[in-house]
C-alpha cells in the first residue's frame, strides 16, 4: 500500500475511534496506566539505586574501610552490669594500621582515623560535630576538594598543632558572616585554627548515607591532626548517659586503606580479613568492601528493575486485553460496514489493515499520553517525597515501544476476524 | 463522467422488442450464451419504448433454438455486447449429510451491455444466491460466469474483491453508506480500494454528488440525509468506478413510494445514458422500469420477458 493511502487508513481509523470518545478513551487509559507505570516505576527504581551507588562510590571503589565495632557481647554486659567504673577496649589499634600497609600487597595508602563527637564551638554557635583525627593525605583517599586554605600538614602532625580543618557545612553554619579562615573554633577544652575548608566528595544535599552514622549529619565534620586529637582527648573516651558513665578505650576508629587498583581490592580483601582476625580476640571491627557493595547494589538494582519492570508490564498486558476486547465488540458492531467495504472492492488485507491500524493508534495513543504521564509523575513523586526518580531514555522508549508492539499483537486477531468474514453474511448482519 | 465509457454503441437498430428464449439448464449453455443476439434495438434517436409486457412465451429451447437466432450478428460484435455471460451455473449448499439444496439449477443467462435487467421471483427461488454470484460475492459450486470478458466463477477471494471494487457498482436496499465518512467520503470509498489518489479524483467525485442532487451536501454525514438522499448517495457511489454494471438489490425497498421513484427515475435516467443495470426486486412497479425481466424459481430460470431494448443512448445524452 503507497503511504498515501496508508495515511487515509490512519485518518479512517482515528475518525473511527472519535465516534466512541469515552470507550476509546477508556480503552486507552489501560495502556496509559502501563506505560505510565513503566516509566514511573522504572524511574524510582532508578532514582533509589543511584543514591544507594553515589552513596557507596563516596566511599571510593578502590578503597578497603574497616571501621571498629563496639563486641555485641561487651555491649550486653556492659549495659547489664551497669558499666560503672568498667573500661571497655575494643577496636582497631595503630599497630593494625601499620600491619596492613606493611603485609598486604597492592595498598597504596592506610589512612587512621579518630572519630569523636564533640560539640564544636565559635562564638555563640555550637554544632555538634565529629571531629576526625587524620593524617594529611586524607584528602586524596577520601576524595575530599580542599576549598579555601589547606588541608592538615605533616607539620601539623608532627607538632600536634591545634589546627583544624572544616567542611563546607560546618564553615556556614559556624561561620555565618565571618572568614573561617581568620578565626579558631574551640571543640572541648581547646582552641583550633581554622586553617581550610574543604569540600567532601559527596554533595552536600546528599542525605543518607550507606554506613552508619547514627543520624549525624554527614556534613558536620571537624579535622585535626591525628597527633593533636591523641593526645588532646586521649585514649580513653568517656560518655556520660542517663546517670551512668561509659569508658571506652578505642584507639583508632577506622581505617581507609587505599589499593591500587580494584582487582588489587579483591585480592586484599581476605587478606586483610586474616590479618585483623589474626590480632583481635573478639568480633570488633568490620570491614566494608564498597567495590563489592557497589556490585552488590547493580545487582539488587537489577532485581529491582525486573519486578518493578514485570507489574508495569502485567498491567499493559491487561491493558492489552482489554483493546483486543473492544476491538472485538467493534469487529462485530461494524460487520456491516465491513461487508459493505468488501463489496466496494477491499481485499482481506485491506480489512484487516483497516482494523489494525485502528488499533495501533488506539495503543499508540495510549502509549504517547502514557509517556507524557510517566514523565511528570515521576517529577511530582520527588518534589512531594524525598525520592529521587531518574526517568531514563531506554525505558521510555520501553514502554512506548510495548505499547505499540502490544497494539499489534492484540489487534492482529480482531483485525483477522474482521478480514475473514463472509461479506454475504457480513453485509446480512443487523 | 462515469457513462462516458459505456456509449461506444453506435450501430444503429430497428426498434422491435422481441422475446428470446431462455435455456434451460440441459440445453448448451454455451451456445445459448455466446451466440444469442438479441433483436431490441433502436436508432439513436431515441425510439420511443415498445409497449411493455407485449409478449411472454415460456423457455423453449427446442422450438427457438438459441444459435439459430445468432446466425445475423457477427461474433466480434456479441463480444463487445455482452457484458454477463452465464452458464450452467449451480449453487449448492450442504446444510446435513441428507439435506442439499440447489439453490441455483443449472442457470444460464445473457445480460447485453446497456440493458435494465429485473430479476425477480418469490423466496427461496434463488434470486438472493443469484444476486451474490452477479455480484462476485460468492462463488458458484460449479458453471461458468464471465462477467466482461472475465471468467469470474472461480476466482479467489482477493481476485473477486478487486473485481467488484472494478467493474461492480452495488445499491443495497438499506443504503449501507459508512457512517463515520461525510457523503464525499463514501463516494469515494470504492476509488480508494482500487488505489486511486482520492485528491485527483475529487472533482470527479462532486461532479457525480451533483449528478444525484446532492451537491450542497458533501460534508454530510449519512445520519444526516434522509432516505432518499441516502440512497442517492449510494447511487453516486455505485457510479464513481465507473464500472460495468450496477447491481440494485431491492433499491426502493426502505422508500416510499414518491423517493423511491425518484430514486428508480435515477436508476432509469443511468441506463437511458448507457449504464447496465441489473436489479433484484419483488415489486412489480420496480421492475416495470426494466426491459427485460427474469423471473426465476427453484433456482431456475421460469420466465425470460424482454420488454423494451437496452438503451443507446449516444444522441441523447444530455
Amino acid at each position: 500500500m503507497i503511504p498515501y493511502q496508508f495515511i487515509i487508513t490512519v485518518r479512517l481509523g482515528i475518525k473511527s475511534l472519535m465516534l466512541h470518545k469515552l470507550r476509546t478513551s477508556l480503552t486507552m487509559l489501560g495502556i496509559i496506566f502501563g506505560v505510565c507505570s513503566v516509566i514511573a516505576m522504572l524511574a524510582i527504581g532508578e532514582g533509589a539505586s543511584y543514591e544507594a551507588q553515589e552513596a557507596i562510590k563516596k566511599l571510593g571503589s578502590n578503597n578497603i574501610l574497616i571501621r571498629s565495632l563496639k563486641p555485641p557481647e561487651a555491649a550486653k554486659q556492659q549495659s547489664g552490669g551497669g558499666g560503672r567504673g568498667m573500661q571497655l577496649k575494643y577496636g582497631l589499634t595503630y599497630d593494625d594500621s601499620d600491619r596492613l600497609l606493611a603485609t598486604v600487597p597492592g595498598v597504596v595508602r592506610v589512612l587512621p582515623m579518630r572519630i569523636i563527637r564533640e560539640n564544636v564551638r565559635f562564638q555563640r554557635n555550637e554544632v555538634p560535630c565529629q571531629v576526625i583525627g587524620t593524617l594529611p593525605f586524607y584528602t586524596e583517599v577520601a576524595g575530599a576538594a580542599v576549598v579555601r586554605g589547606r588541608f592538615l600538614s605533616y607539620m601539623d602532625e608532627l607538632h600536634k598543632e591545634n589546627v583544624c580543618v572544616i567542611t563546607t557545612g560546618l564553615a556556614r553554619r559556624l561561620f555565618p558572616v565571618q572568614d573561617p579562615l581568620q578565626y579558631a573554633v574551640r571543640i572541648d577544652a581547646f582552641y583550633y585554627r581554622v586553617v581550610g575548608v574543604i569540600q567532601e566528595r559527596s554533595q552536600p544535599e546528599q542525605r543518607s548515607q550507606a554506613g552508619k552514622m547514627e543520624g549525624q549529619p554527614l556534613d558536620n565534620n571537624v579535622y585535626i591532626p591525628l597527633s593533636a586529637s591523641r593526645t588532646r582527648f586521649g585514649e580513653v573516651l568517656i560518655r556520660r548517659s542517663a546517670g551512668t558513665f561509659e569508658a571506652e578505650e578505642v584507639q583508632l576508629h577506622q581505617i581507609t586503606i587505599q589499593m591500587r587498583d580494584a582487582q588489587a581490592v579483591e585480592t586484599a580483601d581476605p587478606q586483610v580479613k586474616t590479618l585483623l582476625n589474626h590480632f583481635h580476640d573478639q568480633n570488633d571491627y568490620e570491614i566494608i568492601v564498597p567495590l563489592q557493595l557497589l556490585r552488590q547494589a547493580e545487582q539488587t538494582k537489577r532485581l529491582f528493575n525486573i519486578v518493578l519492570g514485570s507489574i508495569a508490564a502485567i498491567s499493559l498486558l491487561v491493558g492489552g486485553i482489554g483493546i483486543m476486547n473492544i476491538m472485538l465488540a467493534t469487529v462485530t458492531e461494524r460487520t456491516r460496514e465491513i461487508g459493505v467495504r468488501r463489496a466496494l472492492g477491499a481485499k482481506r488485507g485491506d480489512i484487516t489493515l483497516q482494523f489494525l491500524v485502528e488499533t495501533v493508534v488506539l495503543s499508540v495513543g495510549g502509549g504517547l499520553i502514557g509517556v507524557l504521564v510517566g514523565v511528570i509523575a515521576p517529577l511530582i513523586v520527588s518534589q512531594l517525597t524525598t525520592m529521587r526518580t531518574i526517568v531514563t531514555p531506554w525505558s521510555v522508549i520501553l514502554a512506548f515501544g510495548i505499547s505499540g508492539a502490544i497494539g499489534i499483537v492484540f489487534g492482529i486477531y480482531p483485525a483477522k476476524a474482521a478480514a475473514e468474514l463472509d461479506p454475504i453474511e457480513a453485509l446480512r448482519h443487523e | 463522467m462515469a457513462m462516458a465509457s459505456s456509449m461506444k454503441r453506435s450501430a444503429p437498430r430497428c426498434g422491435k422488442a422481441s422475446v428470446v428464449a431462455r435455456g434451460r439448464p440441459e440445453n448448451s449453455a454455451k451456445d445459448a450464451g455466446g451466440e444469442r443476439v438479441r433483436a431490441p434495438k433502436r436508432k439513436p434517436t431515441r425510439a420511443p419504448l415498445p409497449p411493455p409486457g407485449e409478449a411472454v412465451r415460456p423457455s423453449d429451447p427446442i422450438a427457438h433454438p438459441p444459435h439459430l437466432a445468432s446466425n445475423a450478428a457477427a461474433p466480434q460484435a456479441k463480444a463487445s455486447r455482452s457484458i454477463i455471460r452465464i452458464e450452467d451455473l449451480k449453487k449448492t449448499y450442504v446444510l446435513g449429510e441428507e439435506n442439499i439444496v440447489h439453490a441455483l439449477d443449472g442457470v444460464n443467462l445473457v445480460i447485453e451491455e446497456g440493458s435494465f435487467v429485473a430479476i425477480m421471483g418469490p423466496s427461496g427461488s434463488g434470486k438472493s444466491t443469484m444476486l451474490n454470484i452477479l455480484g462476485c460475492l460468492d462463488r458458484p459450486t460449479s458453471g461458468r460466469y464471465f462477467l466482461g470478458n472475465e471468467d469470474v466463477s472461480q476466482m479467489h477471494d482477493d481476485a473477486l474483491s478487486e473485481v467488484r471494487g472494478r467493474r461492480i457498482g452495488f445499491i443495497f436496499q438499506s443504503y449501507n453508506l459508512i457512517a463515520q465518512l461525510t457523503v464525499i467520503e463514501n463516494i469515494q470509498v470504492p476509488l480508494f480500494y482500487r488505489g486511486h489518489d482520492l485528491k485527483s479524483c475529487y472533482d470527479r467525485c462532486v461532479e457525480l454528488a451533483r449528478l444525484v442532487g446532492l451537491g450542497d451536501r458533501l460534508t454530510h454525514r449519512p445520519t444526516q440525509l434522509s432516505g432518499g438522499q441516502q440512497q442517492r448517495v449510494a447511487v453516486a457511489r455505485s457510479l464513481v468506478n465507473d464500472p460495468l454494471m450496477i447491481l440494485a438489490d431491492e433499491p426502493t425497498g426502505n422508500l416510499d413510494s414518491k423517493t423511491g421513484a425518484e430514486v428508480l427515475d435515477l436508476i432509469s435516467h443511468l441506463n437511458d445514458s448507457g449504464k447496465t443495470i441489473v436489479l433484484v426486486t419483488h415489486d412489480d412497479k420496480v421492475a416495470a422500469r426494466a426491459h427485460r425481466i427474469v423471473r426465476m424459481k427453484d433456482g431456475k430460470i421460469d420466465q425470460d420477458i424482454i420488454r423494451g431494448a437496452p438503451s443507446l443512448a449516444t444522441s441523447s445524452r444530455p
